[in-house]
Formats: structure tokens, sequence, C-alpha cells
């Protein structure tokens, strides 16, 4: 079992061309006492990865230089982070594109806009589902 | 053979010998009767042919009218091709920003981290509750078009009416006022599972309900599903004590953004679309609706829809 406190003891790579977008997610997991590292397309967050190791990250799917998708595919291609929970984020809330996401192999979704208020706790609760996260984020600890 | 014929044809008038005298001028008639048959075919094949060439030039015109329809089809595709990629696209456009006026705005009227003067408080709280009518709207609209460009599909599938009521019992909870009594009602002649779309159904209950009491102060909401006696049909109806609808205004509460009055808008926050989406989704699953009200006394919404229980029963889903 995940809980909120535990997001304490995470490190999180935000990638989010939007500066607001990721100025926001940053305060909100800072706040909750994350360490945060952001890069600004999926290029600069693959060159970022083995340096920083997260333990979760937080991918907008709409992004020049390297998308979401693309990204995702190539973190999934290194070993060591094929099983990183990946969150999308994605203000394309139009139907289908919820089912394309978990499809593609992400671990969880979150639409744009979000309630900072809640946002964190729906992630968890969905994180918890998973027994292959809980087990990646609890051996991480 | 002439003469057998003339013979036959003059039996008692003319003698053989006088026809055979008389052979030419029968070999006159019959050289004209040939002519007048020559001329008839002529006249026939002409006309014949006139038919042909007009047939020809028929079937030109419904080919080239064939590949205009083509034509216009294809452009009338393409155009709604553009449309769905531009709504999705300016359906991101619009978040975005406003994830970040709502997100923002929400930390800092919690508090995260950042104390507030009062009067900030109270302003950051109205930037707040703004961005979030802006957000309905913009989703409203959204729907409002998708339904209406024929891209919300309606879907046929069995449901269990109990399961719908309970949902929306659920829902309608944040929506309870102390001095109205939500009452409901499902008749026990109507079939627990019924074919048609659940979640179309559902949102439209929840807009005249959440427009019930939205207008009513006190008494009560009453939610009423039954079926039409003798047809195939099914009627849900809302009900309320509410400040009712003026009658020059009925006419046109179903068009988007208008209110019953002008001012109400202000007054009682919505976006003015609800009972618009509510009328395009009911009569795209072959339903009507209609209102009655009374100024003082409150309204009443009814919804009829047909009623399919094919396969229902046999394959219930929640």
């Amino acid at each position: 079992m995940i809980t909120a406190a535990d997001i304490a003891k995470w490190k999180v790579l935000i990638v989010e061309d939007d500066a607001d977008a990721r100025f926001l997610m940053t305060y909100l997991l800072e706040f909750k006492g994350a360490v945060v590292h952001v890069a600004e397309h999926g290029e600069e967050a693959l060159a970022l990865l083995e340096e920083f190791f997260p333990d979760l990250i937080i991918l907008d799917i709409a992004m020049p230089v390297m998308d979401g998708w693309e990204t995702l595919k190539r973190i999934r291609e290194i070993n060591i982070f094929d099983q990183v929970p990946v969150i999308a984020v994605t203000a394309h809330a139009m139907k289908g594109d919820r089912e394309r996401i978990l499809e593609a192999g992400f671990d969880y979704y979150i639409s744009k806009p979000f309630s900072p208020a809640t946002v964190l706790d729906e992630l968890v609760q969905a994180l918890n589902q998973q027994t292959h996260v809980v087990a990646y984020l609890g051996a991480k600890r | 053979m002439v003469i057998l014929l003339i013979a036959v044809l003059f039996p008692t008038t003319v003698t053989i010998e006088t026809a055979i005298s008389d052979y030419g001028v029968f070999q006159v008639l019959l050289t004209g009767l040939g002519v007048m048959i020559s001329t008839i075919t002529t006249v026939n094949l002409r006309r014949i042919q006139d038919q042909a060439v007009s047939l020809q030039a028929a079937n030109q015109a419904l080919t080239q009218q064939n590949r205009e329809l083509d034509l216009a089809k294809r452009e009338a595709d393409e155009a709604n091709r553009l449309k769905s990629e531009f709504l999705s696209t300016m359906s991101h456009e619009l978040r975005t920003p406003l994830n970040a006026i709502l997100g923002f705005s929400e930390i800092m009227k919690l508090g995260m981290g950042v104390k507030l003067e009062p009067v900030s408080y109270g302003m950051i709280e109205r930037v707040h509750s703004n961005a979030e009518h802006l957000l309905e709207l913009i989703n409203d609209i959204l729907d409002l078009s998708k339904i209406e460009s024929g891209r919300f599909e309606i879907e046929t599938a069995p449901f269990d009416v109990r399961a719908l009521v309970k949902a929306i019992e659920s829902q309608v909870s944040g929506l309870l006022a102390e001095k109205v009594e939500f009452q409901v009602d499902v008749h026990g002649d109507l079939p627990r599972y019924m074919m048609g779309d659940m979640k179309a159904i559902h949102r439209v209950i929840t807009n005249l309900l959440s427009n019930a009491f939205k207008f009513t102060s006190q008494g009560h909401v009453a939610l009423t599903l039954r079926p039409v006696k003798d047809e195939m049909k099914w009627q849900i109806q809302v009900q309320d004590t509410g400040i009712g609808i003026p009658p020059d205004a009925l006419t046109y509460i179903f068009e988007a953004f208008r209110q019953a009055d002008g001012s109400t808008t202000r007054k009682y926050q919505g976006t003015g679309l609800g009972l618009a989406i509510t009328q395009t989704l009911v009569r795209e699953m072959g339903g009507t609706i209609n209102v009655k009200s009374e100024l003082g006394r409150g309204s009443t919404f009814t919804i009829v829809l047909p009623m399919d229980i094919r396969q229902a029963e046999k394959e219930p889903s929640s």
C-alpha cells in the first residue's frame, strides 16, 4: 500500500513543455515533500534519466521535439526503467484518449485541468490498484 | 399471290380478269403501302433514336449528378473531419491555460504554502469559481457541438433501471437543500432491464434535476419513471415546486444560451446550455421532451422515450 505521505520519499521527473503547468505540478509535488526534476521535452527527459533515477515520471503527451508517446517508448526500451511508473498528463479530454493512453503502457492518466486538492490522492489510489507499481515503489524505499 | 388476295378481298364485285387488267393500280397502291410502312418505320426509328439520344443525355446527367453528389459527400466528410479536428485542438488549447488558472487559484484558496489576507482570499475565490464556470461552458459547448455534428453516438445496450436511479441519487445528493425534499418514484410496471444509452439517459435526468434544484428553494423535486400506457414507450418526469417559467419563455428555454429571464443567468449560475443539450440528446434517442410550468408554482418536464426490451432481459448489465 502506498499512501499520500509516501510522496515525500519520491523522486519525480516532470516532463512538460508548458512552463505554467510545469511550475504547478512542481509546486504541488514539492509541497508534499517530493524531490522534483523537470524537463521541457522527451529528449531532455531521456538525458536526465540515469543521472536522476526517478521513482515516478509525469509525462505530458503533446510536446515539441519528442512527444509523450515516443518518450514512453524510449523509456521502456531502457532495461532499468521498464518498470518505472509513468503517468500521462494531457489536456485532450476527447473520447477514446483514455483507452489509447493506457493501451500505450502508461500507468495512469491525469487530465487537465486537474484539481491540486485531489489530484495526488487520486493518483496514489490508482497506483495502489496496480501490484507491479506498488511493488516497484515499495522496493525503492 | 396478289391475284389470289384480290380474289379473296373482292369475291363478288370484281372478277379475276378485271383484277388482272387493273394490276397496275394495285401495284401503285401496294407501292404506296410500302412507302407508308417504310415512312412509319423511319419515323419510329427516328423517334427511337431520339429517345435513345435523350436517354443517353439523361444517363450522362445522372452520372454527372452522381459524381457531383460523391464530391459533395467527400467535401462534407472532409468538413466534418476538420470540424472534429478543430474541436479537439480548441479543447486542448482552452484547457491548457485554464489548468494554470484553476490550479494556482485553488492552491491559494487552500492555503497550500501560501498565506492570504481575507480580501485577497475573497478575490482569488472569485477567480477560481469563474474559471470553473468557464470550464463548464467549454465542456458544454464541446458536448453540444459533438452531439449536433452526430459524433456523439447513441449506444444501445441493456441497462438496469435500478442501477441508473441509484447512480442518479448519489449524484444528486450534492444538490440537496434543507428545505427541498427529493422524491423518487419508479413505477412497478416499468421493466427493470431495458435497451438504451444509459449514459445519455443519466445525463438528461441529471440536467433536469440540477435545474429543478437550482430553481426550487422550498417544497420538493420529484423524479418519476413510468411506462406510457398502451404504448411501447416510457416516461421520465421531473417536477418541482420552484419559481416556474413565464409562459412566453417556454418557447425558447431549449435554445442554447437562453434562460427564462435574461437576468437569471447571473442569479442562477449555469451555462445556459443544459436544456439545449438535454433536448438534442432526447431527440437523438428518438424521444420527445415537453414542459409545463406555472409562475411561482413550479415546473414539470416530461421526456418520453421509446421502450426497447429486446434482449435486455437476457443480458443485463449494471
